[in-house]
């Protein structure tokens, strides 16, 4: 592979030696790419169309909006799940789900 | 700290006055750079917890994500990968754990035969991702 592309480092680190950790980024490394996001509430199962074809990757969280846990976050529901049609949400009653769909491919 | 990198902001924004929430991307902070993916499978053929392991030997604990699905023949749904659910009879769950050199995934069933969660034997597959980047 020819050695061409970009890549920066962190402070104090020169970008010559270091390491790939140690980089704030590099094009030798893929960077996740976000298809879609948004936020979605009522109840679920929601889907959330996302027409890529292939199952991608995911990330979000549930906030809480009101209730004992106003103001708080936490991790998604356990039935969140992905196909290749949709993602499949299910907000909390008392707050809404914040979404990120990948563009990276499902491994 | 000495002012360089690069920054992109989103259509609509003056990159030279937009913040951090109106950028694409800002070489002020590092990006998850990553190192690879892929996929396994784990037989579950009785009660018990099944781990799967996945070297990086980067030697020290990375940033890291999984997502799985069980009989995908029946669907093709993926679910997150780190959960634990009481089942009828027992107790089903999906953990991870590292050490410097490697990702533990591990898929846990306490079920007794014939299964609480599925009829013994059936199998999880796991998909994840690792990044070149440290959680410390």
């Amino acid at each position: 592979m020819a050695n061409y592309g970009i890549k920066i480092s962190k402070a104090g680190y020169d970008v010559k030696t270091a390491a790939v950790k140690d980089l704030v980024m590099t094009s030798k490394a893929n960077q996740w790419k976000i298809h879609m996001s948004g936020t979605s509430s009522g109840s679920g199962p929601i889907n959330i169309a996302h027409n890529l074809g292939y199952t991608p990757a995911y990330l979000g969280a549930n906030y809480h909006t009101s209730g004992a846990d106003s103001g708080k976050a936490e991790k998604m529901n356990i039935n969140t799940r992905t196909n290749p049609t949709n993602l499949i949400v299910y907000p909390p009653s008392t707050g809404y789900t914040r979404y990120f769909i990948l563009k990276d491919i499902g491994a | 700290m000495a002012n360089y990198g690069i920054k992109i902001s989103q259509a609509g924004y003056d990159v030279s006055s937009a913040n951090l929430r109106q950028l694409i991307i800002s070489s002020q902070y590092p990006f998850l750079k990553a190192y690879s993916q892929g996929s396994f499978s784990l037989s579950i053929t009785g009660p018990g917890t099944y781990t799967q392991e996945i070297a990086h030997n980067f030697g020290y604990p990375i940033k890291f994500v999984h997502y799985f699905s069980v009989d995908p023949t029946a669907t093709s749904n993926r679910f997150l990968g780190i959960f634990g659910a009481d089942a009828p009879f027992g107790t089903i769950a999906c953990e991870s754990w590292q050490d410097s050199n490697k990702i533990y995934i591990a898929w846990e069933d306490t079920s007794d035969a014939p299964g609480g969660f599925k009829t013994y034997p059936y199998t999880v597959y796991g998909y994840y991702y690792l990044f070149y980047d440290s959680i410390t």
